[in-house]
């Protein structure tokens, strides 16, 4: 091969310029396969980093874009139902079933779960840290007529709120009760003011608790524990919907290696969720 | 799309059938509103009335805030005061954050400049000649004034209505310093942008409805009261 | 205080009139309390203005220039100037409306009570919202408490002089032009002021209408009050005076009328 340094640059230029289209032509086609793939996920999964630590490898091995849509569970399953997302992510046992039952979405899997805990003012006014159980715990709140501030926005943590006062046999609202309908942040910030207790995941507890002047008056009994689903939008209901990307989600996030991603995620050094597909 | 229909439809039982939490959020929202508006009235009004008569040092600078002061968003007033009432905060002693109080010092700070200077423009407008034949005819200051603002009444009427419409609407600081408590400090506005991220959005579009009936009955009620003042002046 | 700093001192005085107010003696705007004219033989000085300047805001030539002139107790002046020479403005500084730039105008109050009142009555007359009455009503509360039910029962002959009895419950925005300028005027005769100041009364106005506001102010005369009108033409109003004022080429100049 006769090399003049003018070839070479030509062949350089070239074969750059050939790298350039064939990645491009790459991208693209990744991006055939699997397009914009739009998630909708509750406020306190969105807010623990988990997805920002998870998924941007997904989209790296497969050309696709996320988009998550972080919202309360109610609205993510309304727009789930309304056909506006193509999978949700949420921690509302009943409201998932209910969503399933009524044909609008399929294939729920579990894929982890995290724990709740009761949160209160540091002198303890109800005496909840004397409690064995959840069910005590707020027993003591509600007797107390202690303030207790609750998410009151349909949100998983809200319902699951809802399902421990009625095993506490807590006849709602009772004195001293506040439903504020707002993120679980401001529901923090919300109690430490005016100081009353409160239910939160532990994830936003975490991100929070540095900030807020309260800490945890009861934890570790097994109804605190917060299962979460992924379920698909049922592809059946809606044209358009992007099946595929969501299929391969959802089958990604129960797959052995990022189980193992999932339990080895860590927020201010503890570890908030435990994997637990099937 | 058939739910649009259906969530209207929703939202108008809500409102006809009196609706007790509707209702609840709905009187949360006007007592706020009303007694911001009444509290900034009087200060508003005689600041305004200062600008416009009194060249005092100062002035165009405090005209220049003013103005300023009204482009401000809701949520920065809303942050500023969640700073200064929270228990880590200078008034956190007070006690104030996350009641109706904190909601009504809020929307008075909000209407407040729009006040100022909306009957600031009204009184530069004014016949200054009202001002002047009271005195002349021995009437104390006070009088002179009321005079004074009877002259360009339609132009603070309006300057009322506008402070309302915009203290009633406003989410951003009503939301912050409130907290959106059911039964407390949940507002129209605030539980509007609740009951659309719930999902809910029969009680949203309801709420939605009043604020919309609302701004209507104040808009017909200017025109009418207009239209009296032109007959009046022919 | 300084006279140069009038103009926020003027506004203070004329939202609070008891500011920098002397028992016996006003003094606008600077509030010196000037020496008690010493009064020139039994003539009582009411006003006197001293080397008063006043000009435009944006422009350096004045207006017109004041030296020395007093106004006393007998005199009734007819104020004289060709159309922008400042008649309004001189009438307006000494009714207290407009700030003092430069100079003075003091008042010296004969009485000693410290009531001297002016009043000023615009060329086009200002009338309150609702009925003739009402307008009346509103001088009325402006009153001491001990001087009303007089002028309450004066404001029976008062309406007969000024011609409008008939309008006594007319709304007062439908009166034409010569009933608005009596109402005006009989305004401020329930006010009595010891000074009348009229600017252009006479302006477009029937010979009727210049009839009773001549009754009006004679009367008001009659009971001890001096006045100043502004007119371009002669008329019944201007003939009740005695002394001319004459502004021109930027300056004032009294003088006598002839009778």
């Amino acid at each position: 091969m006769s090399t003049t340094k003018k070839s070479t640059l030509k062949t350089f230029i070239r074969s750059a310029a050939l790298a350039a289209l064939a990645a491009t032509v790459s991208i693209q086609s990744y991006a055939e396969d699997l397009g914009i793939v739009r998630l909708a996920t509750t406020t306190s999964t969105y807010n623990s980093g988990l997805l920002d630590y998870l998924l941007p490898e997904f989209e790296k091995a497969n050309g696709a874009t996320i988009q998550v849509i972080a919202v309360g569970t109610g609205k993510a399953l309304r727009m789930g139902r309304d056909g506006d997302v193509d999978l949700v992510m949420t921690h509302a046992p009943k409201a998932e079933a209910k969503f399933v039952n009524e044909g609008h979405g399929v294939q729920p899997r579990g894929i982890m779960y995290n724990d709740f805990v009761l949160v209160g003012p540091k002198n303890d006014p109800a005496g909840v840290k004397s409690a064995n159980s959840i069910k005590e715990a707020l027993a003591k709140v509600s007797a107390t007529q202690s303030l207790f501030i609750s998410r009151g926005d349909d949100s998983g943590t809200h319902k699951k709120e809802l399902g421990l006062w009625k095993q506490a046999g807590t006849k709602l609202p009772f004195e001293g009760y506040r439903e504020v309908g707002q993120g679980m942040g401001k529901v923090l910030q919300i109690s430490s003011e005016l100081q009353a207790y409160t239910l939160t995941d532990r994830g936003t507890w975490l991100a929070y608790k540095t900030k807020v002047d309260l800490e945890i008056a009861s934890e570790g009994d097994k109804g605190l524990f917060n299962p979460y689903q992924v379920i698909l939008v049922n592809p059946a209901k809606y044209d358009g919907l992007n099946t595929k990307g969501a299929q391969a989600l959802s089958d990604w996030l129960v797959s052995e290696e990022t189980q193992k991603r999932i339990s080895d995620f860590r927020l201010h050094g503890e570890r908030l969720f435990i994997a637990n597909a099937k | 799309m058939a739910s649009l229909t259906e969530t209207f439809a929703a939202a108008v039982e809500l409102l006809v059938s009196g609706d007790e939490a509707l209702w609840t959020i709905i009187g949360v929202s006007f007592r706020v509103s009303f007694t911001a508006l009444l509290l900034a009235i009087i200060p508003a009004t005689l600041i305004g009335f200062a600008l416009a008569y009194w060249r005092f040092p100062g002035r165009w600078l405090l005209l220049s805030l003013t103005h300023t002061l009204m482009a401000v968003p809701t949520v920065v007033v809303g942050l500023i005061l969640f700073m200064l009432l929270s228990r880590a905060g200078p008034l956190g002693d007070w006690r104030l954050l996350f009641t109706q109080d904190a909601m009504i010092v809020g929307q008075f700070l909000l209407c407040l400049p729009l006040l100022v200077s909306m009957s600031h423009s009204a009184f530069q407008g004014a016949d200054k000649r009202a001002w002047e034949t009271a005195k002349m005819l021995g009437a104390n200051p006070l009088r002179c004034l009321w005079v004074l603002m009877l002259e360009v009444r339609y132009a603070l009427y309006a300057c009322f209505i506008a402070a309302f419409a915009r203290i009633i609407a406003e989410v951003g600081c009503a939301m912050m310093v409130g907290g959106n408590i059911l039964n407390y400090t949940r507002s129209i506005t605030t539980a509007i942008a609740l009951e659309t991220l719930k999902g809910e959005y029969a009680q949203g579009v309801a709420l939605g409805l009043v604020l919309f009936i609302l701004a209507m009955v104040l808009n017909v009620g200017m025109g009418l009261l207009r239209g009296k003042g032109q007959l009046a002046s022919r | 205080m300084t006279p140069d700093s009038g103009s926020t001192q003027g506004f203070l005085r004329s939202l609070l009139p008891w500011i920098g107010s002397d028992k016996s003696e006003k003094s606008r705007p600077s509030g010196k309390l000037a020496d008690q004219q010493s009064p020139s033989d039994s003539v009582h000085c009411l006003l006197s203005i001293e080397g008063l300047t006043q000009s435009w805001p944006d422009q350096a030539e004045a207006l017109f220039k004041v030296d020395t002139v007093s106004w006393d107790g007998q005199q009734h002046i007819w104020l004289q100037g060709a159309n922008g020479s400042g008649k309004t403005t001189l009438m307006r500084l000494i009714s207290g409306l407009e700030p003092v730039q430069d100079g003075e105008i003091r008042c010296h109050d004969s009485s000693g009570a410290g009531d001297q009142r002016i009043c000023y009555l615009h060329q086009t007359p200002y009338l309150f919202a609702g009925s003739v009455e009402r307008n009346l009503n509103f001088v009325i509360r402006s009153l001491k408490a001990d001087k009303r039910p007089a002028a309450r029962e004066a404001l029976e002959l008062g309406l007969k002089l000024a011609g409008l009895e008939g309008l006594r419950y007319q709304d007062a925005v439908t009166l034409s032009g010569g009933e608005r300028q009596r109402l005006a005027l009989l305004r401020a005769w329930l006010l009595q002021p010891d000074l009348l100041l009229l600017d252009e009364p006479a302006a477009n106005l029937d010979d009727d209408s210049v009839e009773l506001m001549h009754r009006l102010v004679t009367d008001l005369i009659d009971k001890g009050a001096v006045i100043m009108v502004s007119s371009h033409q002669k008329n019944l109003l201007t003939d009740l005076c005695n002394t001319r004022w004459s502004i021109s080429s930027g300056t004032l100049a009294a003088s006598s009328i002839e009778g």
